[in-house]
């Protein structure tokens, strides 16, 4: 019955769509604090009718810790002006691209979205996406009207923000805001921000693996931001001084990115948690979408010899058989399938598929209870409020 | 069984954004607009935009509220002060409603002994190791976001999980606020 509701909903969603445009638009690098070039990419295709024009219009200005008695965590913008680009096509029916290249200089803030346009003027618009550029802010003056004073301060710096207007029905609420620190360990902030991009890119755009399916698919659930030094991972010790301790704030979870190897750990938290993944593992991507199972979603490993211990919901591990069951029948699953996580005494629910909290291989996803547990966050997050 | 089809027809309908997000993106950087398949660029002419009418800065200002950004370290029943810092926070981080599980971490804001704030944090004590099980970490780094219209005088932290209980004077974090303006709304001495 499922199956046929899916099916049946797949196709009104390809039928009901034919003739609008698909469009989608990032920009690259994704964070860069230092002056470089970005580059928005806006992609279009209308395989009915082609594509006539895509417009690209971008919003630059410079980044500030906004103007009132408090600086902020979360940067706003002054001095800003459109620049916008139109690429115009003879009605080409396969995938075409328009480029917008940005000169980024010191504390640039961009919000950009594209607009495709068919050949029988149909018109379809990418959400608004907001990073920063440059050298970041290191500095805010406070005006309290007859004095003035400064002091150090950074802000988020974002690098993946949905910065549509928010609606009566969606908040900011509804996103899940991931940030990114550097490891001591780290040799500079640049090898950071390129770790950052090598592991951020592939996760929510451009893998091609089963492993990243669920966070390609629910991306735009995601803000992405960097934070600044201060932040040391080494095992399951996690420290941070400032800044990187006041920044991390305004995260709901916060992945230290480290290059020296050594176990990676993060906590089983949902909403306001931390955890470390090595960048130069082969399959770093993986591991940091494993963690983020730990310190984003709450799921414990499902493996012997790891953190079997689970704060989802539902959980998808149990600390006996009859709970597992229970749970189960309850998420639909069938109960039979509950499995004891070697001789630990925990038990998972385990399909016989490669699962992202058992096995170690681009092959796997979310399945069973954790994939119930993530398709429940997608609903909260849906509703307005991931946590 | 609900969220499964809700969540199914949501997958459905994003299934071809996600085709088209498949797609690599150039690891070269251009210089300038440029079309593909032939088209022609037109690069229109860059206009400001008044502040005021900066849509961001409306979403920063709507998601935003004034508050404490408290950084405390808890090693065990002993917690310290690592910082405190007043910052316009997001505001959805600092409800004590929050649906957040496990062990937490339940701080209170007071001036003059009247709660003026509260929030709810997730405490880290619980970690998964790569390969070495579950670690407790009695000793972690907790970030906590309070919303306060005016300066926080002193903090209630309650950590069950560590039996970590303690009242903190936090009034120093607006010192330089209170040395430009001894009077001014953010500081206490002022009230």
């Amino acid at each position: 019955m499922r199956n046929r509701l899916l099916a049946g909903t797949l196709v009104l969603a390809l039928t009901g769509c034919a003739g609008t445009p698909r469009v989608s638009a990032l920009h690259n690098p994704l964070y860069r604090a230092t002056n470089h070039t970005s580059t928005i990419t806006a992609r279009a295709t209308e395989s009915r009718d082609g594509i006539s024009e895509i417009r690209i219009e971008a919003i630059v200005g410079e980044l500030t810790a906004c103007i009132s008695l408090l600086p902020s965590l979360i940067p706003c913008r002054q001095n800003a002006s459109v620049s916008a680009v139109v690429c115009s096509f003879p009605g080409i029916k396969t995938e075409v691209n328009c480029k917008l290249p940005l000169a980024i200089t010191p504390q640039r803030l961009v919000t950009y979205r594209a607009t495709a346009r068919s050949a029988k003027n149909r018109t379809a618009t990418t959400g608004s996406v907001t990073y920063a550029g440059g050298a970041p802010l290191t500095q805010v003056q406070i005006d309290l009207g007859f004095v003035n004073f400064s002091m150090p301060w950074e802000t988020a710096r974002p690098v993946v923000w949905r910065t549509d207007a928010p609606t009566s029905t969606v908040d900011r609420g509804g996103k899940i805001d991931l940030g990114f620190l550097p490891d001591p360990d780290m040799p500079n902030y640049r090898a950071f921000t390129d770790d950052l991009r090598s592991l951020a890119r592939p996760l929510f755009y451009t893998d091609a693996n089963q492993f990243s399916v669920w966070t390609r698919t629910w991306k735009n659930l995601f803000n992405l931001w960097a934070g600044p030094a201060g932040a040391d991972g080494e095992g399951c010790a996690r420290t941070f001084a400032a800044p990187a301790s006041t920044v991390r704030g305004a995260f709901d979870g916060t992945a230290i990115l480290h290059r020296n190897a050594f176990r990676d750990c993060a906590s089983i938290s949902r909403g306001g948690g931390a955890g470390t993944t090595q960048t130069t593992l082969t399959d770093a991507t993986w591991v940091l979408l494993h963690e983020a199972g730990h310190f984003l979603f709450g799921l414990g490993d499902e493996y012997d010899g790891g953190g079997n211990f689970s704060i989802s919901n539902p959980l998808n591990v149990y600390s006996t058989e009859a709970a597992c069951q229970s749970s189960s029948t309850a998420n639909s699953l069938p109960s039979s399938q509950c499995a004891q996580i070697g001789a630990t005494g925990t038990w998972r629910n385990d399909d016989g598929a490669a699962t992202t909290m058992e096995d170690r291989v681009l092959t796997s996803d979310f399945r069973t209870l954790s994939g119930v547990a993530l398709s429940n966050q997608v609903v909260a997050c849906v509703n307005g409020a991931c946590y | 069984m609900r969220f499964l089809v809700f969540a199914a027809l949501w997958s459905s309908v994003f299934m071809v954004a996600r085709v088209s997000a498949q797609t690599a993106e150039p690891e070269e950087e251009e210089t300038r607009p440029a079309a593909s398949d032939g088209g022609k660029v037109e690069v229109l002419p860059s206009r400001p935009i008044e502040q005021d009418a900066d849509q961001l800065n409306e979403l920063v200002a709507a998601e935003t509220v004034d508050g404490l950004v408290l950084v405390v370290t808890i090693d065990r029943a002993s917690v310290t002060l690592d910082s405190a810092v007043p910052a316009r926070v997001p505001r959805r981080l600092t409800g004590p409603d929050r649906k957040i599980a496990g062990d937490v971490v339940r701080t209170t804001g007071f001036v003059n002994n009247e709660e003026i704030a509260s929030t709810v944090t997730p405490d880290n004590v619980v970690n998964a190791s790569e390969g070495g099980g579950l670690v407790r970490t009695e000793r972690r780094q907790i970030t906590i976001v309070l919303a306060a219209e005016r300066p926080i005088e002193s903090v209630a932290i309650d950590a069950p999980a560590t039996g970590a209980i303690a009242r903190l004077d936090v009034r120093a974090a607006y010192a330089e606020y209170c040395k430009a303006d001894p009077t001014g709304k953010w500081c206490p001495k002022a009230r």
